[in-house]
């Protein structure tokens, strides 16, 4: 992509009048199609001014932009609420033709105000654009201004977002609901965050918190603990007396939506359905709620009571569960269809623990397992809404002396912490790369570590050994790291004739998970990859049949909560415009979303001109007791007033991101 | 990971503030570390006692390294910042903001109630702003909006936010929010009708401009008024507050933002409330009763047939019996207790208080033996857990709810209700248990008793609890918690969890426990709590002067300070009542109460006026009680006189005249020292100093009283380690009998309101369907209602010996079963008879105590 004229970053790139073959590198990833029929000409937003293509209007992109700004402020600090005003009254005396140049200069001086001391990022990052084009495009504003130029009458669409926002797959206004906390008006927080999503303990929970990642507060001292307020928010409702809004929510649509699987997507998917009207009817294979956020993960990180507290809100909402109905079995897309099941929202997840590929792989050796498979029977077994007592050992989960964890992802991260927790003493991890390329959240490696676990870097399984029938031991080969592979990490090659048998009565194959989808054999028109995932329209996440949609780890391949909750969202939102008769697609302001992520609302060298050295709070955590010998929770939340300190850190860097947009199809 | 990993921090924060190296505490604001060394910055939306809000970004500074000025309310200190709290280039970004302000800010001022006052005119003034450089087109003014006692007017408004945040966090309420986004945003109420709230106009004190007005204030410019700080009459929190008048005349009420025992916080009665003191119906000269009606006289007229009547009597000790008053000042009651005793030689007085709560009026040491029934309110917000019981902690003391939400807020404090009605409270508490009124003392007992059994399991947390206690406890808890049901035990099982977990309780005490048939041992077994958790207690008392009047002797056979009266000659054996039943009094003084209408023992005492061969009324108005004498005397009240208040706390808070007494009323002080002269003492008092100092002189525990503060009630205890024990005793039961609850409107309690046009007009905001169709509602619980074929809407009748009224029965699972809920408005009677489908049902007031008739 080359770009026409750029302030991008503060960095001008101005090629106007050169030949378009002449121009440089576009400094921003821009889509050149804004969608089938229009394209994308120009952006503007918090970071500048980006033109790629001739077919532009730069007053008039920046009136409606300070129009954008005027909309998006939230009216609670001065210049920001009446300074965008007062931008905004004075380009329309320049479009009406009416301006002067005693205008043009105001303009720059209120820029210069508001950005200087608004309360967010709207004040603070938005006006500047405003400033470079009138500095760079100073001749079409004084056209403007004489009445020599019109309106051009392209279409500027425009997404209000924040860095963390842009970062998180549900698209949850963050901002807000860490500014309801810092207010101490936490049931309006749960009330914002529940506009995207249902699971707000389950998320504040267990989320990797891609936010976290992409939080300007970090530019400034550390980022801000989003993940755990969002868990603030629901603790405070589930621990105090307070109206919960769970009356069930009036049916205003006669349809009726099948959703296969009970599981963060499946359920969420659920949610925005009965939001906008229809009949839910979730159907789950298992006994439980929850899918792998409750056979995957333990105890100490989601208690299931917890769980099960957060999903009967959902009930309350009206979404019916129907508990040990095997897809494909039990019920068929021909059977529902014929119950009158208008649309279906596969979410039926990755429960297969892949094999490790060794030998001796297929003998169906005891004591051999997969990982998957080992959590749901210690959640079954051990933590079903107890607590354990210190040491027990309870005769349904193979004890083993030694347990080998192979993998180095979460799943292998629970399964060891686990172990720990029922009073095995030798636990470790084999895994081919080295601690570095571990693709588990750091935290809980570090936790681990803490707990005790070992770690065999650089080794991989080649065969499961056996003595007189029963599990030895695993042969491993040492392994040295070689050039980067396609997942960007280093490729790690065996170090020949190094294999070595490694002594362990208990193996657990933790390297990921496939999914079970022989129920598509009755709708073999759905696309499916080699991975055995669902293949969907990656915006609408309608499959190849238009009434079946999917999302979630069956889709994605076992990926993580916040990811499938998203599709649902997003799938929600498709299977309405589909049974509505609508479109199905997403709006302009989605795709903007999408513009907005592909530029990036986040950047990590930003220089953020605010006072350092305020602390992220730290979160209490439980006994060194109860952390080893139990599968009590390991995090205990944070005090009200901690909770509400750290949000006052929030920094609200809400952004505007405006693009013009042209008719015909991109060149 | 680590960087969530405490880390131990040194307390204070080393900085630069303008070249010079300061220290201040660590989590302190930038602005707050200026103010604290001395360097001033200017605010508009900042509020000490709220968290920073940051809107109106006046108060910025410059640090060094940050490119853009630096709000200080809203930024902590940190090691080694080197901040400028003022040069141009800064002023230069004040003016601005104050500059976007005015961009739409009408300059009306001369017809701005604030103008004079007005922070925006301030530091328009303060910051040279005398250039208008930014302008918008179209602005059209906007009505303003009326929602009862207060309006909002947009025009003015200038989104500072401190009304939304100021009702949110110290009121607890959030009664109003911003509506829209951009230039239009505006406040509104969070329903987008009518403001339905507390009416503390708090909103109206913080708003820094005119947006927020009051309708009953508008008057009086800011520089015509004249203020006097005093204390509220209303309630015995004790807030402080200025009075304004304008020509003597009473125009508003202003507090202080952090000033006194409110920290600057009021309620609906204390800021709207004042309307009485000039209000037409005050009684204004002596009224000697002629035939069936008065006669107006003089003072001395009138004192000269009193001392008359009195002289026959003076030779017989105790024929003059009295009651002294709540809401009058210590001064008065002081005067009052001394006239009897010195002048009359009659130890038959006493106060309602006393009378209709023994168990927290003068015998209140004797009942708590070594806890005192208080706690300042400094103590009070280091609790971490409130424990209510019976309190409805939203409309009884309110300003005491203000004081627990900043605690909530500040440290993470919970609340825990016990209440006979599901009872409202903000921020949402932990617990909210609901209790029959009938079993409310199995519940404490219960209670005390799951406290026990914990503390035998996991250790002591207050004082050890005897082993003979402990042991009478734990049977006597078992059988009360056979009379609960199983989800109240378990529930109680619950909060002695959580009192542990929390430490710290403060268990506050509220009417419905003060005026149980059983209120003795009920609040004797609270302290107990208290006691064997290591927790405090606090006893909210409902007049301004509850705990003065006791403390200053208007008690049978207690004096002053709770010295024990020992001439036998002027100690009492019954009650007043009884006295004048049995004709051992012969005459009455009721001063400043009206005893006819408070007492809800009340036709006992009207046969007792009646047997009385004389009776004198001192009061304000010309009340029922008043209208049953034969002398009345009009006496002032307190914003027309100069004395003391004792509130809640123990603190003894300086009363000053505000106004001129209305028409001839005196001080009752005064009255008592003029007849006394009468009779040929003299008192010696020629202001209300000189009683001051004479109880200072008297009163050991009013020793220090010219100098304020608390009163050393702790001195007065006895330190015996004893835990008094007492059996619960089992309610007496009329088969089928339920408890009428009156419940209060928050805004009409107590004889003053009744004169406060203002707030009346607000009774039917607060019962939201008070009246329909003339009927008030009759809150049933559900399973009454099932039990007596009570259907939603079904009139009920109700028959009491005065009259009969009709009210419509309201199904409410909020109800505990066993009792109703009425308006405390209707005609409140012992005993009162509902009939509801064809069946006459008895009911008692809760109230009806004093004759022991009504106890069910």
């Amino acid at each position: 992509m080359k770009v026409l004229f750029s302030t991008w970053k503060d960095k001008v790139i101005d090629n106007r009048g050169k030949p378009q073959d002449a121009w440089t590198d576009c400094p921003v990833k821009l889509p050149a199609a804004f969608d089938a029929n229009r394209k994308l000409t120009a952006f503007m937003g918090w970071g500048g001014i980006v033109v790629t293509e001739g077919q532009f209007d730069m007053v008039e992109l920046a009136a409606n932009y300070t129009r954008a700004l005027q909309k998006s402020s939230c009216g609670k600090c001065f210049p920001c609420r009446v300074g965008t005003r007062v931008m905004q009254d004075i380009f329309g005396k320049i479009m009406d033709g009416k301006g002067t140049p005693a205008d043009i200069k105001q303009l720059e001086e209120l820029c210069d105000s508001i950005s200087k001391n608004s309360k967010c990022g709207i004040g603070q990052l938005g006006p500047e654009p405003v400033v470079q084009a009138v500095q760079y495009f100073k001749d079409d504003f004084i056209a403007y201004s004489e009445g020599r130029k019109k309106a051009s009458g392209l279409s500027y669409p425009y997404k209000m977002t924040a860095p963390c926002t842009s970062a998180c797959p549900t698209g949850m206004d963050i901002p807000l609901y860490i500014e309801g906390i810092k207010e101490g008006n936490h049931a309006g927080s749960l009330a914002t965050i529940r506009q995207a999503s249902p699971m707000a303990s389950t998320l504040g929970r267990a989320c990797f918190h891609p936010c976290e990642n992409n939080c300007r507060r970090d530019n400034v001292d550390k980022s801000l603990s989003i993940c755990k307020l969002k868990r603030f928010a629901w603790d405070y409702e589930d621990q105090h007396v307070v109206d919960k809004p769970g009356n069930p929510l009036k049916h205003t649509r006669p349809e009726k939506v099948a959703v296969i699987g009970a599981g963060p997507s499946g359920l969420s998917c659920a949610y925005y359905l009965i939001l906008q009207g229809f009949h839910v009817t979730v159907f789950e294979k298992l006994p439980t709620v929850g899918g792998a956020a409750w056979t995957g993960i333990p105890h100490y990180r989601i208690p299931k009571h917890i769980m099960t507290r957060e999903v009967q809100y959902l009930k309350d909402l009206g979404v019916e569960i129907k508990f040990n109905v095997n897809f494909g079995k039990d019920a068929t897309f021909a059977s529902l269809r014929g119950k009158g099941y208008k649309a279906f929202f596969l979410a039926t997840g990755g429960d297969i623990s892949k094999e490790m590929g060794v030998e001796g792989e297929k003998d169906n050796i005891p004591g051999v397992y997969g990982g998957i498979g080992i959590l749901k029977d210690i959640t079954d077994n051990v933590t079903k809404d107890v607590v354990p007592v210190p040491g027990l050992k309870p005769n349904a989960v193979p004890m083993p002396k030694t347990v080998l964890v192979v993998g180095a992802g979460n799943t292998a991260m629970d399964c060891v912490r686990s172990y720990i927790r029922l009073g095995c003493e030798d636990v470790n991890i084999v895994y081919r790369r080295t601690k570095k390329e571990m693709p588990a959240d750091p935290h809980e490696v570090h936790e681990s570590e803490d707990e005790g676990v070992k770690y065999n870097f650089l080794l991989a399984p080649t065969k499961l050994v056996t003595e007189n029938g029963k599990l030895a031991g695993l042969e491993c080969q040492k392994m040295e790291l070689g050039p980067p592979d396609e997942s960007g990490r280093r490729k790690p090659m065996a170090v020949k004739g190094s294999e070595h048998v490694i002594k362990a009565d208990m193996i657990i194959s933790a390297i990921g998970q496939d999914c079970d989808i022989a129920y598509l054999k009755e709708e073999p028109t759905v696309q499916t990859t080699k991975w055995k995932t669902i293949v969907t329209n990656e915006e609408t996440f309608q499959t190849a049949v238009p009434d079946v949609f999917a999302g979630g780890d069956v889709v994605s391949g076992p990926l993580n909560l916040v990811t499938a909750v998203g599709h649902a969202r997003r799938a929600g939102q498709s299977i309405g415009q589909f049974l509505r008769g609508e479109q199905v697609g997403p709006s302009d302001e989605q795709r903007m979303e999408k513009v907005i992520a592909g530029i990036g609302a986040y950047d990590k060298d930003e220089a953020v001109p605010q006072a350092k050295g305020w602390e992220r709070k730290a979160m209490p955590i439980c006994s060194r007791h109860d952390k080893v010998g139990s599968f009590n929770e390991v995090e205990l939340g944070y005090p009200m007033e901690d909770a509400m300190e750290e949000a006052a850190r929030c920094m609200r860097c809400y952004i505007v991101g405006m693009a013009c947009v042209a008719p015909g199809g991109a060149q | 990971m680590s960087q969530d990993t405490a880390t131990e921090q040194k307390a204070t924060v080393s900085l630069s503030i303008n070249g010079r190296a300061v220290e201040v505490p660590r989590g302190a604001t930038l602005l707050k570390a200026a103010r604290m060394n001395g360097f001033k910055i200017p605010t508009l939306c900042y509020l000490d006692k709220i968290h920073s809000i940051g809107s109106c970004r006046v108060c910025s500074v410059e640090v060094e390294g940050v490119a853009s000025p630096v709000m200080s309310c809203v930024t902590p200190v940190s090691d080694g910042m080197v901040v400028t709290t003022d040069n141009e280039r800064i002023k230069e970004y004040r003016r601005n903001m104050i500059q976007f302000i005015l961009v739409n800010h009408p300059l009306d001022c001369p017809v701005c109630e604030r103008s004079g006052e007005c922070q925006l005119q301030n530091l328009t003034y303060e910051l040279g702003i005398t250039k208008h450089p930014w302008e918008t087109e179209g602005h059209k003014k906007v009505p303003v909006v009326d929602w009862g006692l207060i309006r909002y007017d947009r025009n003015l408004c200038i989104m500072c936010e401190r009304c939304i945040d100021i009702c949110r966090e110290v009121q607890g309420l959030a009664a109003l929010k911003i509506d829209g986004t951009g230039y239009y945003s505006k406040v509104n109420t969070v329903t987008g009708e009518k403001l339905d709230c507390d009416f503390c106009g708090q909103c109206w004190s913080v708003c820094p401009v005119g947006a927020i007005s009051s309708g009953i204030t508008f008057s009086a410019r800011s520089w015509e008024m004249e203020k006097t700080e005093t204390i509220c009459y209303h309630c015995g929190v004790g807030c402080s507050f200025h009075v304004n008048t304008k020509q003597g005349k009473i125009v508003r009420i202003t507090s202080r933002d952090t000033v006194g025992a409110n920290r600057g916080n009021l309620c609906s009665r204390g800021r709207f409330g004042f309307e009485f003191v000039q209000s037409q119906d005050r009684l204004t000269a002596p009224l000697i009763r002629k035939g069936h009606g008065f006669e107006t006289t003089d003072w001395d007229t009138a004192l000269g047939y009193i001392a008359d009547k009195l002289k026959q009597l003076a030779g017989q000790h105790g024929a003059v019996a009295g009651i002294g008053s709540e809401r009058a000042t210590n001064e008065d009651n002081y005067a009052f207790q001394k006239f009897f005793r010195e002048v009359l030689g009659s130890g038959n007085i006493d106060n309602l208080a006393n009378m209709a709560a023994p168990a927290t009026g003068a015998g209140i040491f004797e009942a708590i033996s070594d806890i005192p029934a208080t706690c300042s309110f400094d103590e009070l917000k280091q609790g971490n857990l409130f424990v209510f019981i019976g309190l409805d902690g939203s409309n009884e003391n309110p300003v005491v709810s203000n004081h627990l939400r900043e605690a909530i807020v500040g440290h993470g404090a919970e609340a825990a209700l016990l209440y006979s009605k599901e009872a409202f409270f903000f921020p949402a508490p932990k617990m909210n248990l609901m209790y029959g009124y009938a079993t409310m003392h199995h519940t404490v007992l219960a209670l005390l008793g799951r406290v026990a059994k914990d503390v035998k399991a996991n250790g002591s947390m207050g004082s050890d609890i005897p082993q003979s206690f402990a042991q009478t406890l734990e049977l006597a808890a078992q059988n009360a918690e056979t009379m609960l049901d199983a989800a109240l035990n378990a529930q109680l099982g619950e909060l002695a969890g959580l009192i542990r977990k929390k430490k710290d309780p403060v268990f506050i005490v509220g009417q419905e426990a003060q005026r149980h048939p059983q209120a003795a041992a009920i609040v004797q077994n609270i302290a107990n709590l208290a006691r064997a958790t290591g927790g405090r207690l606090m006893v909210l008392r409902e007049y301004c002067n509850t705990l003065g009047v006791n403390d200053m002797g208007v008690t049978p056979n207690v004096l002053p300070g709770y010295a024990k009266e020992t001439r036998p000659e002027l100690k009492s054996h019954k009650n007043v009542c009884d006295q004048l039943h049995s004709h051992d009094a012969k005459a009455l003084i009721i001063a400043d109460e009206d005893v006819l209408r408070r007492s809800a023992d009340f036709l006992k005492f009207r046969d007792a006026m009646d047997k009385a061969e004389f009776t004198v009324v001192i009061d304000h108005f010309y009340t029922p009680t008043a209208m049953a004498a034969d002398v009345i005397l009009p006496s002032c009240t307190a914003a027309e006189k100069d004395g003391t208040f004792t509130n809640i706390e123990g603190r003894i808070q300086r009363v000053r005249r505000a106004v001129a007494p209305v028409g001839q009323s005196r001080p009752l002080w005064q009255i008592m020292a003029d007849l006394a002269k009468k009779m040929g003492t003299d008192f010696g008092y020629k202001n209300a100093v000189n009683v001051s100092m004479e109880i200072a002189t008297k009163v050991p525990l009013y020793r220090d009283m010219l100098k304020g503060g608390l009163a050393p009630y702790k001195e007065l205890l006895a330190d015996a380690s004893r835990m008094k024990w007492v059996d619960p005793v089992p309610m007496k039961e009329t088969p089928g009998a339920m408890t009428v609850l009156p419940e209060h409107s928050l805004f009409v309690m107590g004889l003053y309101t009744d004169y406060c046009p203002s707030l009346r007009t607000l009774v039917g905001k607060h019962f939201a369907d008070f009246h329909v169709e003339g009927k008030p509602y009759v809150d049933i619980s559900p399973k009454d209602a099932e039990l007596l074929g009570v259907g939603e809407e079904d009139t009920l009748l109700f028959k009491t010996p005065r009259k009969e009224w009709k009210g419509r029965a309201r199904i409410n699972a909020q109800v505990a079963s066993g009792s109703i809920r009425i308006p405390d408005e209707m005609d409140q009677f012992p005993k009162v008879t509902m009939v509801a489908g064809g069946k006459e049902i008895p009911c008692y007031n809760s109230r009806g105590l004093e004759s022991g008739e009504g106890k069910c």
